[in-house]
């Protein structure tokens, strides 16, 4: 489903990805682990179309064709959907205007009926309700005043109502405590179960408990070292990644 | 602009003389025009002249007329807003000037309208509010808007009256009209509590030159809308806000203005009565060559009053706007607690913005503050709608749309279907061309 292939990218001229290869197949999890400065979130972003960085060489693949010419609402129409590290707030857009328009758009763009706003307020009560998200919260302008939890939680809210087939999820445990990161994965869970893959980058072994992936990647200096099940997640838990660093400078 | 007692389009002695009879303001001004004494047009050289050339509004050099399709889209655009005042109490004034009759409801609702150059004691008493309202505020475009004006309202709330309903204004420009004074007053009595709209459209004049005197009485609440749609972007509008008021009273300013070349609102607001407060809000979007010039003071002349001036402008690609706003806060101003925010958000290429707030103080136990901010719209803002499917233009739409509307919504002020309204209108213009989609 998704295939990143030799990918080489930079930002104001400095190297970032030097060369990353990954194929996810669909419905598979794959998780990115490594250090700070490897190139995790800028591999994410790429994915999703922000022109943050550029690409320099290799492709991006996704259902079959390259992605790299399309734009970020494109490959949000094509199923990919970024669960940002960050989500910024957007003051003065009412989140429930935000929300529709974007399920409408996506919706319009796969050939599907556009709901109307009886349709959309049941949709939203419904996948609120499953990550316990007051209807208070949806009123307020996107993001705006949101604790980390609040909108880590908003992000998978997201997911599920324009019901992705690839998830990108940049470190979606940060900011969330125990309870909210249970609530966040059964609703990144309800969506694999719905046949969606994704790719997860994340520094603690903590979140993979709740989502499990199948295969987990180390990415060292804007490259894949090391692949390989989810028991590699725990035994970067305990040695770190210098062993890694120091083959990756030799 | 050249001088009146020389322009193109010279007083009329006979008519003048007719007008002197009923008002003496008219007489004051055409006195002071006919014998040179204001000293000609605004010149460049004054602080607030600097972003506007006082010539535009020279009724006599007028080159560019409106075009039907931007007046019919103007009236289009007003007529959609009008809609929003479902229920609204409305009167009109008519191609020829005159009033048209007053809505059943309007006297039963403690509202007394007329027209200003009839005779009646209503008439009377506007007609000495123009003397000390604006009289501190004189100017030559003001004087010349006096000497000239031949329609106009006077409105007036009876003590203590609650109108719950808006009382809408619709102006029927001439269509042969290549100029447009209109000289207005609204008198808020003790205790009143009213909203007041006023809608112009372009009609086919390329000029206007208008002065609405506002009076609100110790206790009164008044609010006072003006939103000029702009379709017709070739229009010059000269358009003056001259407001006193009273102990204890609340006093709101709303003006949406898309632009003219220019359009230049000039507000001066005296606090005379402790405890009172002020607010206004402007929003502007001029593009693809319209200006917008305003020239804002409020003056706190009393203790215990608050003010707040709000300015959200969107300058896009040919674009112009100038914002200069003072506070003033006199002797008599303790306690004052008073405040500016000035916001613009630029885009395009090629657009020009100017803000100037001051601060003007002579009193020593106050609380005043100003800010001032222009920038692009966010750029992670912007990838983030994007990358939830949202069209780059759709997600600049947005963001533009809350920067402009958030604050007025958040006031209260007007109600959901109007702010609906207003918005429409000015998504019209966004997604029209010569607006703002790439480049921003």
């Amino acid at each position: 489903m998704l295939e990143i292939i030799n990918l080489r990218a930079e930002i104001d001229g400095k190297p970032i990805l030097n060369g990353v290869n990954l194929t996810a197949d669909t419905g598979k999890f794959h998780a990115i682990m490594g250090p700070n400065g490897s190139g995790k979130s800028t591999l994410s972003a790429l994915i999703c179309g922000n022109d943050r960085a550029t690409v320099t060489e290799g492709d991006i693949r996704f259902k079959g064709k390259s992605i790299l010419t399309l734009a970020p609402e494109e490959r949000a129409a094509e199923g990919l959907f970024l669960c940002f590290q960050y989500p910024p707030e957007i003051p003065g857009v009412p989140g429930l205007t935000f929300l529709k328009t974007a399920v409408n758009a996506v919706r319009k763009a796969r050939g599907q009926t556009e709901l109307d706003t009886l349709a959309f307020s049941k949709a939203v009560k419904e996948k609120a309700a499953l990550l316990k998200i007051p209807t208070e919260m949806l009123k307020r302008a996107v993001n705006n005043g949101f604790s980390g939890g609040e909108k880590k939680r908003n992000e998978i809210l997201q997911a599920l109502l324009l019901e992705p087939k690839f998830l990108i999820l940049d470190e979606p445990d940060s900011g969330l405590d125990i309870d909210a990161l249970k609530i966040a994965s059964e609703g990144v869970n309800l969506l694999r179960s719905q046949g969606a893959g994704a790719l997860i980058i994340t520094h603690y072994q903590r979140l993979l408990e709740y989502i499990e992936p199948d295969t987990v990647h180390i990415l060292v200096k804007g490259k894949i070292v090391k692949s390989g099940g989810k028991e590699l997640a725990s035994l970067l838990e305990k040695s770190g990644y210098a062993e890694y660093e120091t083959a990756s400078a030799a | 602009m050249s001088h009146p007692n020389r322009a193109e389009t010279p007083l009329n002695p006979a008519q003048d003389d007719r007008k002197q009879e009923r008002h003496a303001f008219q007489k004051q001004a055409a006195t002071a025009l006919l014998a040179d004494a204001g000293g000609g047009a605004p010149s460049a050289r004054q602080e607030e002249w600097r972003k506007s050339d006082a010539r535009a509004f020279d009724p006599g050099k007028q080159g560019t007329e409106i075009t039907q399709s931007e007046s019919n889209a103007d009236d289009a655009g007003l007529a959609e807003i009008t809609q929003a005042f479902s229920g609204a109490l409305s009167f009109t004034i008519n191609e020829a000037g005159g009033l048209n009759p007053a809505e059943a409801g309007l006297a039963g609702a403690g509202v007394n309208v007329g027209s200003l150059f009839d005779d009646g004691a209503l008439q009377q008493e506007a007609a000495l509010l123009c003397e000390t309202v604006a009289a501190p505020y004189a100017q030559n475009l003001r004087m010349l808007n006096a000497a000239r004006a031949e329609c106009g309202y006077a409105l007036s709330f009876a003590p203590n009256a609650q109108v719950k309903a808006p009382v809408l204004l619709n102006k029927a420009l001439n269509k042969n009209q290549k100029d447009d004074f209109t000289r207005n007053v609204i008198i808020a009595k003790a205790g009143s509590n009213a909203t007041v709209i006023d809608l112009r459209g372009a009609g086919s004049g390329s000029a206007q030159n208008d002065v609405i005197e506002i009076f609100a009485e110790d206790g009164a609440t008044l609010t006072f809308a003006i939103f000029a749609d702009g379709a017709a972007k070739n229009l010059t509008r000269y358009r003056s806000v001259i407001a006193k008021t009273g102990r204890d009273t609340r006093l709101n300013l709303i003006i949406f203005e898309a632009g003219g070349r220019p359009a230049r609102y000039e507000i001066h607001t005296e606090m005379t009565g402790a405890g009172a407060e002020f607010s206004s809000y402007v929003v502007s979007y001029p593009q693809a060559g319209a200006k917008v010039d305003f020239c804002q003071t409020v003056t706190h002349n009393a203790t215990h009053c608050r003010s707040f001036q709000n300015y959200r402008t969107l300058t896009g690609e040919g674009g112009g706007a100038a914002v200069q706003s003072k506070t003033i806060v006199t002797k008599n101003g303790q306690k004052t607690d008073a405040s500016q925010s000035l916001r613009a958000l630029t885009v395009g290429k090629e657009n020009d913005y100017f803000a100037k707030p001051e601060l003007e103080i002579y009193a020593d136990d106050v609380k005043c503050a100003h800010g001032s901010a222009v920038g692009k719209p966010d750029e992670a803002a912007l990838f983030y709608m994007r990358s939830r499917g949202i069209s780059e233009e759709e997600a600049r739409y947005l963001l533009t749309e809350a920067f402009l509307f958030a604050d007025i919504e958040e006031s209260g002020l007007l109600n959901e279907a109007v702010i609906d309204a207003l918005k429409q209108n000015f998504r019209r213009g966004f997604s029209g061309k010569n607006t703002v989609k790439k480049g921003m």
